[in-house]
């Protein structure tokens, strides 16, 4: 609240203060300045005033626009006696399409503000900037100071709070002095305090608590060629302040055309937000016409915040904000209802005039046909007209007054022809028309104009084929690129069939690699088989297959009560299991020796016993009778254990 | 009674809503007859010498998205004869390459066509060598050169052949036990994976370009290529003449990034006529 308070207290000296210099001249001094210096580079110097009071300042603008580089290090020649603040530089650009080409230029604008000491008539300038490294200046400007306070006086512009070309307070810093008048109590009071802002200005909230900027474009959804209003406001919590430093927001996807270029002569207003004094200024207003369609972007505006609130940021260059990227979606115009001739951009709303003059010549001659496009939008360059043979229409020349009103773009386009008439009689020129499409309606329109007939007499351009002169002394026909060849095609031939590529079958590319590849795959699989049926052959004749079988043959036996085919198969089996877990030969081996004989090749104690015990049981099965043979039931069991030993004992080691 | 008179005037009134709808209602074939009309009235536009009617016609139809060989190839006469009017704009010229270019495209056979866009471009060479601009002929990439010296499907069927004979070599020698037969299942199977890789990658190439690849004319005198943030670049072969035919390959905004012989660049849509095909 505080801080409020005293915003206001300096806002109440300021708006009296406006009351004295620049803001309040009426006459502006406008120089387009020729530049023949540097071609492509366009200089324009304007003056605040023409006629200011000694010690009070006095604006000076210079506006560089350049096809090449960027313009750079501005100055201002003044005479002696003067004293310069500034400059203020803010960078721009514009980008225009014309004949396929994108255009591409890049400018500056750079304020100074001068005063003067003494009266008289003095030239300020030229204003120079260097463009590639060359120096380009602009015209010079002619200021007339007269003794302070012998200017008649100036009417008042409301709204702006704070005056920046006060060479002794810009910001209105200085308290009134106990004991002596205020100046600004000099003026008559404003009535009815500080001026309400507009709708446009106000916010809601604000997104920053010191300063920030807000962008809005409307509409947000166009057509190609629709003007788009770009608006930023610049909002200030800390008093007032001045705008330095900017950068123009890119917007390479529009043609452009400005409003409000600078803040300097925008009324700044005081309003509330979130229950603080913000002063709010519009810094600039652009009309963005679409070239194409899509969602098209602008980009950021920069600017520096400068004044006794706002700490610096960078130096020089004030308390940096910028406002935020906005998008527009950008559609062409519907082809439904689409007239010929209509050319995308065409939109708005627009009228025709037409005037020939003279009415009456003689064959050969030309008469002059101007047609003039008036209306909003982005004014046409080109207007149709009847063609006709006989009639020759030349390269129009076009004059055109395009300005913004109320925030929108629009104003007359003139083309004035010159159309040479060859056939003698009464020509009838036809119309000129015009196809748009009005965004408002939502429908394309047609602007007509009768251009009206003309008498044409007899007359030269008739009198050498009445003559019958000799073709040859006529100029030269033009040679025809396409002579010989055949007329235009009046009928739709049939249409060739749709061409399929082999490549656009699903099950070419696959059928490419996928040949190769079965036939590998196959021949792998072929191998793999082959592999594995060596393998079962293999393990068919192992050793411990065998003495799977042979305990197999042992239990067959054993079923048929057969002693002796128990035993020789049990000891079949237990050699073929002792050969392929130790590799020994068992069989080779005396009896009375294999106990020692397995020991020393590593088979346990235990199981040692039960081998041999298992093979004297088979003996007693062959030679012995009655109670004193093992049963073959039993012998096959434990063969068949000390089978499954040894080949736990196999598959052990293997692990 | 009564009842039974209704049915028939109900019938007669059901009838006529029903005629009425099927008379009033838009077909297609009044869109195709719309269609028609409109390049009847350009092709009469173009026999009185009305050339900017019969261009604004076939644009429209361009527009509304209708191709056909015969009007593109009328658009271009139309484009040609204003170019070699008093009324001509600048890349006239390129628009009538652009137009027969589309004809070529549909009707790659089309004696006219090809005369007419040899002369247009001949013309287009003449005139930029009378003005003094040096013309840069530039020839594809050697790799682009040799995808192009076969037809696409011609690459794919020497592919299938490389493809079947992979097979058959691999088969001999596996599964024969002679040796000369597997000698030879060698050979074949070595010559076939080679036709197979080197067709079946220009055939990969050839198609991903067809798909991928738009084919444009430039339609401004002359055309100056640009990087990708939209500056000029400078240098020998940056400067595309009006009718050159290049490659669109990507777009971002209102540039384009374009193929043109060897080189690479981007360019503004503006400047292009994309070519339009079935």
């Amino acid at each position: 609240m505080t801080s409020g308070t005293a915003d206001a207290k300096r806002t109440g000296p300021c708006r009296h203060r406006s009351a004295i210099p620049f803001y309040l001249t009426t006459m502006m001094v406008v120089i387009f300045a020729a530049s023949p210096a540097w071609a492509g580079t366009a200089l324009r110097t304007t003056a605040s005033a023409a006629q200011a009071e000694v010690g009070e300042g006095v604006q000076i603008e210079l506006s560089a626009m350049s096809d090449d580089e960027s313009p750079e290090s501005p100055r201002l020649q003044v005479p002696p006696g003067f004293t310069v603040q500034g400059p203020s530089i803010s960078s721009s650009q514009q980008i225009s399409f014309s004949n396929g080409h994108f255009e591409h230029r890049r400018g500056v604008t750079v304020h100074w503000v001068v005063f003067g000491t003494r009266p008289g008539r003095f030239v300020l300038g030229p204003a120079t900037v260097q463009v590639g490294g060359k120096v380009v200046q602009g015209e010079t400007l002619s200021l007339e100071l007269v003794p302070a306070g012998s200017a008649p006086p100036k009417p008042r512009q409301r709204g702006n709070p704070f005056d920046p070309t006060s060479p002794f307070d810009p910001f209105g810093m200085f308290p009134k002095l106990p004991g002596f008048p205020n100046l600004d109590d000099l003026d008559p009071p404003i009535p009815n305090g500080p001026p309400e802002a507009p709708a446009e200005y106000q916010v809601d909230h604000a997104t920053d608590p010191m300063a920030f900027l807000r962008a809005t474009i409307t509409p947000a959804e166009a057509v190609v060629g629709q003007q788009v209003t770009l608006r930023i406001y610049a909002y200030g919590g800390r008093g007032p302040y001045d705008e330095v430093g900017s950068a123009e927001p890119s917007r390479a996807d529009f043609l452009s055309q400005s409003i409000v270029d600078s803040s300097y002569r925008q009324p700044r207003y005081v309003l509330p937000i979130d229950g603080r004094r913000w002063t709010v200024v519009k810094l600039r207003e652009i009309a963005l016409f679409p070239l194409h369609a899509g969602t098209l972007s602008v980009g950021p505006m920069r600017m520096g915040f400068r004044g006794p609130g706002y700490p610096e940021t960078t130096p020089l260059k004030g308390l940096e904000r910028q406002s935020p990227e906005l998008r527009v979606v950008v559609r062409e115009p519907p082809l439904a209802g689409r007239p010929p001739g209509y050319e995308l951009g065409d939109v708005g709303s627009f009228t025709l005039a037409a005037e020939v003059e003279p009415r009456r010549v003689e064959a050969g001659d030309a008469v002059a046909v101007t047609v003039r496009v008036e209306g909003t939008g982005s004014v046409p360059h080109h207007v149709k007209h009847t063609e006709q043979r006989g009639v020759e229409w030349l390269d129009p020349t076009v004059t055109e007054a395009i300005t913004p009103s109320n925030s929108v773009i629009g104003g007359w386009r003139a083309f004035r022809y010159v159309v040479r008439l060859d056939e003698p009689g009464t020509l009838d020129l036809g119309e000129a028309t015009l196809p748009y499409f009005d965004p408002r309606t939502g429908v394309y329109e047609i602007a007509r104009t009768r251009l009206g007939t003309v008498e044409v007499l007899p007359g030269k351009a008739t009198a050498p084929a009445a003559s019958g002169a000799p073709a040859a002394a006529a100029p030269a026909a033009p040679h025809d690129v396409l002579e010989g060849l055949g007329q235009a095609r009046t009928k739709l031939g049939p249409l060739p069939p749709g061409k399929r590529h082999l490549t656009d079958e699903k099950a070419y590319f696959v059928l490419l690699a996928g040949g190769p590849c079965s036939v590998l795959a196959l021949g792998g699989l072929v191998e793999l088989g082959r592999r594995l049926r060596r393998r079962a052959a293999r393990r068919t004749a192992s050793q411990a297959a065998l003495a799977r079988r042979a305990i197999g043959e042992a239990r067959a036996a054993a079923d048929r009560r057969d002693s002796a085919s128990v035993a020789a198969s049990v000891e079949r089996a237990i050699y073929a299991a002792l050969e392929d877990r130790f590799g020994l030969k068992a069989r080779a081996v005396l009896r009375r020796d294999l106990a020692s004989t397995l020991s020393e090749n590593g088979v346990e104690g235990a199981l040692v016993a039960d081998i041999v015990a298992a093979l004297d049981a088979c003996d007693g099965l062959r030679f012995a009778s009655g109670t004193e043979a093992t049963s073959p039931a039993h012998a096959v069991e434990q063969a068949s254990s000390i089978v499954a030993r040894l080949a736990r004992g196999v598959r052990g080691k293997a692990a | 009674m009564t009842h039974q008179r209704s049915i028939p005037g109900r019938a007669w009134l059901a009838a006529a809503a029903l005629t009425a709808a099927v008379v009033l209602w838009p077909s297609p074939a009044k869109a195709g007859d719309s269609t028609q009309e409109l390049f009847d009235e350009a092709v009469a536009a173009l026999h009185r010498g009305a050339v900017d009617d019969a261009i604004d016609r076939f644009e429209l139809l361009a527009d509304r998205g209708f191709f056909h060989p015969d009007a593109s190839y009328d658009r271009a006469l139309a484009y040609a004869e204003r170019a070699q009017s008093h009324g001509a704009r600048p890349g006239d010229f390129g628009r009538a390459a652009a137009a027969l270019g589309e004809t070529l495209l549909a009707r790659p056979d089309d004696g006219d066509a090809k005369v007419a866009l040899e002369r247009i471009r001949q013309e287009i060479v003449r005139r930029r060598a009378r003005t003094g601009a040096s013309d840069v002929e530039l020839k594809p990439s050697l790799g682009w050169a040799v995808v192009g010296l076969l037809d696409e499907d011609t690459w794919a069927v020497i592919a299938a052949i490389g493809s079947f004979a992979t097979c058959v070599g691999l088969a001999l020698r596996l599964w024969v036990r002679s040796a000369p037969v597997r000698l030879a299942g060698v050979v074949a199977g070595s010559l076939g994976m080679v036709m197979l890789i080197v067709a079946g990658s220009l055939a990969a190439l050839s198609r991903s370009r067809r798909l991928h690849a738009e084919p444009a004319v430039v339609i401004v005198e002359e055309a100056r290529l640009l990087d990708e943030n939209g500056a000029t670049i400078s240098g020998a072969g940056t400067r595309l003449p009006e009718g050159a035919l290049v490659d669109v390959e990507d777009r971002r905004g209102t540039l384009v990034r374009i193929s043109w012989g060897t080189i690479d660049g981007w360019l503004s849509l503006g400047e292009l006529r994309l070519l339009s095909h079935q």
